[in-house]
C-alpha cells in the first residue's frame, strides 16, 4: 500500500484554480521528485497534503496516509499526524526555525507533543537526534538558537525534527536550494541516508534535475497546478515525452560543468504565468513549439508503459493522427 | 608590461569590519591580500561560497564599500578612498546587477523612473523616453513594461530591469553579483543568454560573482576562486576547470550536481 496517496488534489483561491486534480502515489522506501518551475503548483500541492495552506485558499481530493484522509480528518487529527506520522522539511530554516527558542528545544517539542516525553527526556533526545544529523558538539549546539548557526546546520536541525518521531512520509520542499554547493551536497547525502535508515517515503520538491537524479526514483511533472507527466526517474531524464519535462531537462543539463561555453543555451520561452493566467486547455502550449490547434482542449493523462502523459504531441514518438492510440510506438 | 593598461586593478586588497583592528589584536579579515587585473573585454568570474569574501569583493571594486588595506584602479587611477563627489565617471563607468532584484528594485517606482533616473542623476538625458525605450528592448522587454511596477513582473523579468538600468549609462565595466541563483532554471538560462549576447555586442568587461560553477564554466574566459577572503586559484576557465591545482576548488567542481542517469547508491536498490 502507498503511504501517501493523493487523488484528484485541488487547490482553489477566489475562483481560481490553482492546483487541479493530482493524483500521485509514493510508496514506503520510495523517492517521488515532484518538479517544475516557481508557480507551477509544486509547494502548494504540498501545503494542501499537509493542510498548511493560507488563508483564502481551499483543498479538496484525497490525500490519504495509510488509511486516514489527510483532508478528510478534524484539524486536531491533522495536528497529530503532522510531525508525527507525516513530517516537513522547508527550503529557508531560518524562517521554519522558531528563532527565540533553543535549538534542543524546538528537536525535542513533537516528541513532547506526540510522544508524551517529559521535559528532560525531550532534552536528552533532542540531543541523540541532533548527533544523528551529524551536528558536531551536539549537547553544545542544543543550547543554541537558530541565529547562530550556520545555512547548513540549520537545515539539519529541520531534518532532526522532520525525522524526530520516525515519520511514514517526510516532505521535503526544495529542502537544499539556498545552500552552497559543498554543504548542499553533504545536506543531500544526510537526507539519503536519514530516508534509508527510516524506510520512509520521501516526496522532494525541488526544479533541479541533477538533485533529482542523485536522489529520486520516480518523477512528476507539474506545470500550471496539473500533473502533466510523471514516471521513473530514467526514463523520464533520458527519454522525456512532455515537451516542458523535455525544455526542463535541456535547461538543466546545458548548464553543467561538464558543459562547453559561448553556446547559447537551451531555454524555455516566455515565463510561468501569473495564477489565473494560463491559456484554456494544455497550461502550456503558449511556451510549447509542439503546440497546435488540439491543444485548445486539455490532453487527458494518457499511461503509456511506466509513464503518464498529459500532450497531444508528445516527444520522441511519431505525430500520432488524431483518435489513433498511440501505444507501443515509443521510439 | 607593455599593452593597455588593465580596465580594473585590485592592488593586495583587504577588508576587515572588526571595529577592535585598531586594539592591537589580529581582526578578521573578510578578505585579505586580494590581486586582480581584468582586462578591456574580459569575462572574470569570482566564485566562492558564502563567507569567501566574493560578495565584499564585488562592493569593493565598484567603490560602495573602502578596502581597509590596498587599493582599487580603475584605468591607472585609483578610486578607493575618494569621496563620492570625485566619483562621478567612475560611477556612469562602473555598473553593477544585484541578486535579489526584488529587494534592488524600488517597489514604489515605475520602471521607467527605474531607468530612467540613473541617466538624470548622471545628466545623460537626451531623450528619455526613446532612452528607456531602447534600454527595454535591449533587455528583450515590451515598450508597455515601462508603465508598470515591479512586483508585477516575474522574478526573470525583474532581473531584466535591473540589467536595463545598469546599461543606461553605458557602463565599460558591469559587475553582476551572482545575477541568476535567485531564478529557475529555464530563467536562468534565459538571463545568462542575454547576458552572453550584451557582452558580444555591447563589447563591456564583465565581472561576474557566483557559486555556480556549472554558470560560470558557460559565462566567463577567466577564475578567480575564493575561500575565506583569500584567492586560492586564478587561470583560463577551461584550464581551472580540467585541472584544479586548488583542493578548494576540485572540492567545489565535485560537489556541483550533475544529472547522472546510472545512479549508484550504496546499498543494493532496485
Amino acid at each position: 500500500m502507498a503511504a501517501l496517496s493523493v487523488r484528484d488534489l485541488s487547490v482553489r483561491a477566489q475562483g481560481l484554480e490553482l492546483v487541479r486534480d493530482v493524483s500521485f502515489e509514493v510508496h514506503s522506501g520510495e523517492r517521488v521528485a515532484l518538479i517544475g518551475e516557481s508557480g507551477s503548483g509544486k509547494s502548494l500541492t504540498a501545503m494542501a497534503i499537509v493542510g498548511l495552506l493560507g488563508r483564502g485558499l481551499s483543498a479538496s481530493g484525497e490525500a490519504r496516509l495509510g488509511d486516514e484522509d489527510l483532508l478528510g480528518v478534524s484539524e486536531r487529527r491533522r495536528c497529530q499526524l503532522r510531525g508525527d506520522r507525516i513530517a516537513l522539511i522547508f527550503q529557508d530554516p531560518m524562517t521554519a526555525l522558531d528563532p527565540t527558542m533553543r535549538i534542543g528545544r524546538q528537536v525535542g517539542e513533537a516528541l513532547r507533543q506526540h510522544r508524551g516525553l517529559s521535559r528532560r527526556q525531550a532534552a536528552e533526545a533532542a540531543v541523540k537526534l541532533l548527533a544523528r544529523v551529524e551536528i558536531p558538539d551536539p549537547a553544545r549546539y542544543a543550547h543554541s538558537y537558530p541565529h547562530q548557526l550556520s545555512g547548513g546546520l540549520r537545515q539539519r536541525v529541520m531534518m532532526a525534527i522532520a525525522i524526530s518521531c520516525d515519520p511514514d512520509v517526510i516532505l521535503a520542499d526544495e529542502p537544499t536550494t539556498a545552500l552552497d554547493v559543498t554543504v548542499q551536497r553533504r545536506v543531500l547525502e544526510l537526507l539519503d541516508r536519514l530516508v534509508r535508515e527510516e524506510g520512509s517515503a520521501l516526496l522532494l520538491i525541488t526544479h533541479d534535475l541533477a538533485v533529482v537524479s542523485e536522489m529520486c526514483d520516480r518523477v512528476v511533472t507539474m506545470y500550471g497546478g496539473r500533473v502533466v507527466e510523471s514516471g521513473s526517474v530514467e526514463s523520464m531524464l533520458t527519454a522525456p515525452q512532455h515537451p516542458y519535462t523535455d525544455a526542463l531537462l535541456a535547461a538543466s543539463s546545458a548548464v553543467s560543468i561538464d558543459g562547453a561555453s559561448g553556446e547559447p543555451l537551451p531555454a524555455i520561452a516566455g515565463s510561468v504565468p501569473a495564477a489565473g493566467q494560463f491559456p484554456p486547455g494544455c497550461p502550456y502550449r503558449d511556451r510549447c513549439p509542439r503546440a497546435s490547434q488540439q491543444c485548445t482542449t486539455m490532453p487527458p493523462l494518457e499511461a503509456v508503459g511506466d509513464r503518464t502523459v498529459a500532450c497531444w504531441h508528445p516527444v520522441g514518438r511519431e505525430e500520432p493522427a488524431a483518435g489513433i492510440t498511440t501505444e507501443g510506438t515509443l521510439k | 608590461m607593455s599593452g593597455p593598461p588593465a580596465v580594473l586593478e585590485v592592488r593586495s586588497v583587504a577588508k576587515t569590519y572588526d571595529p577592535k583592528r585598531r586594539a592591537g589584536h589580529e581582526p578578521s579579515w573578510a578578505l585579505r591580500g586580494v590581486n586582480l587585473s581584468v582586462n578591456e573585454g574580459d569575462t572574470l568570474a569570482i566564485v566562492g561560497e558564502s563567507g569567501s569574501g566574493k560578495s565584499t569583493l564585488a562592493r569593493i571594486v565598484t567603490a560602495l564599500e573602502r578596502p581597509t588595506e590596498g587599493s582599487v584602479l580603475y584605468r591607472g587611477e585609483t578610486v578607493s578612498g575618494r569621496r563620492e563627489r570625485d566619483l562621478r565617471d567612475f560611477r556612469r563607468r562602473v555598473q553593477i546587477v544585484f541578486q535579489d532584484p526584488m529587494s534592488s528594485l524600488d517597489p514604489r517606482m515605475k520602471v521607467h523612473d527605474i531607468l530612467a533616473e540613473p541617466l538624470r542623476s548622471l545628466g545623460l538625458v537626451d531623450n528619455e523616453r526613446e532612452q528607456v525605450r531602447t534600454l527595454l528592448a535591449s533587455v528583450e522587454l515590451p515598450d508597455s513594461a515601462a508603465a508598470r511596477y515591479p512586483h508585477e513582473f516575474s522574478g526573470g523579468q525583474r532581473q531584466r530591469i535591473a540589467i536595463a538600468r545598469a546599461l543606461g549609462p553605458s557602463p565599460e565595466l558591469l559587475v553582476a553579483d551572482e545575477p541568476v541563483s535567485a531564478l529557475d532554471v529555464s530563467v536562468r538560462a534565459q538571463i545568462l543568454n542575454l547576458l552572453s549576447g550584451l557582452v558580444a555586442d555591447l563589447g563591456f568587461t564583465l565581472l561576474f560573482v557566483s557559486h555556480d560553477m556549472a554558470v560560470v564554466r558557460h559565462l566567463c574566459r577567466s577564475v578567480m576562486v575564493l575561500y575565506q577572503g583569500e584567492v586560492v586559484e586564478q587561470g583560463p576557465t577551461d584550464a581551472v576547470f580540467k585541472d584544479p591545482r586548488a583542493e578548494y576548488t576540485r572540492s567545489l567542481l565535485d560537489a556541483a550536481p550533475r544529472i547522472r542517469h546510472r545512479r549508484e547508491r550504496g546499498d543494493a536498490s532496485s
